[in-house]
């Protein structure tokens, strides 16, 4: 056990943009709409909600979009509010993307909530989240 | 890394206009930094940052990985079939090392 606390410490240690006090998640929502409050519809975030192991959770992300030139996503951004370093992960798409239509594996190191992003070619933003337990985190071991 | 390990799974031909989804697992540790190993040493950070997707020398799919992508990172997307040509896949790892592969898609 002291061993995994090392660890744990010692993972924490490279979030050198972690204040002491963490960020709340609207505040890291915010960060990346600079300021706009999404809209939480035409989007849906599939997760499991309880993960037995942190270090790879499948993730998939689907966003309603014609995909046009006029009208579609430009990126979807993956917030896990309690990770070391919150910024999950950026797709970026395009009008022949076809679909936003996206599966990824990530890493959760703690329960919480995790956020999704997109925004689309208006200008406008929408997002879903999802509350999480882990079971093992993926700061506990090496891996 | 001495060889890189990528597996991209995609139909080989497709119809026009058709959107064909594009799996790629690769197998990297995606070391996030500040783990031990068993010789006690700390890691230093090393993930593969970067995914570009161009499909015939236009970008179509990019993917910025973060420490919270996982080790041997799998991610799926699509792509609407155009012409045929190759879909180039370029990695960017941490301290600059790129690795890249190529894809085939026909487009009847």
């Amino acid at each position: 056990m002291a061993a995994g606390a090392a660890g744990f410490a010692l993972a924490a240690l490279p979030a050198s943009t972690q204040a002491a006090a963490p960020p709340a998640l609207a505040e890291l929502i915010a960060r990346v709409t600079e300021g706009a409050v999404p809209e939480r519809s035409k989007i849906s975030f599939d997760i499991p909600q309880l993960v037995e192991n942190g270090n790879s959770v499948d993730v998939a992300i689907l966003v309603e979009s014609p995909m046009t030139e006029a009208d579609h996503v430009r990126w979807i951004h993956v917030i896990a509010e309690k990770n070391p370093f919150p910024d999950v992960a950026r797709f970026h798409l395009t009008p022949r993307s076809g679909r936003a239509d996206i599966r990824a594996t990530l890493r959760l190191a703690t329960s919480q909530k995790v956020a999704v992003v997109a925004s689309l070619s208006s200008g406008g933003y929408v997002m879903a989240d999802a509350d999480i337990v882990v079971t093992l985190s993926a700061c506990i071991d090496g891996g | 890394m001495a060889s890189f390990n990528a597996r991209i799974t995609m139909p080989a031909e497709a119809k026009a206009g058709e959107i064909v989804e594009i799996r790629v697992l690769v197998r990297h540790p995606m070391d996030r930094g500040g783990q031990v190993d068993a010789a006690g040493r700390v890691v230093p950070r090393k993930i593969l940052n970067r995914l570009t997707v161009t499909y015939v020398g236009e970008p179509v799919f990019r993917y910025d990985m973060h420490t919270g992508v996982s080790a041997n990172p799998f991610v799926s997307f699509t792509t609407r079939a155009v012409e045929t040509g190759d879909l180039l896949f370029e990695w960017r790892e941490d301290g600059g090392a790129t690795f890249t592969r190529t894809a085939r898609l026909v487009v009847t």
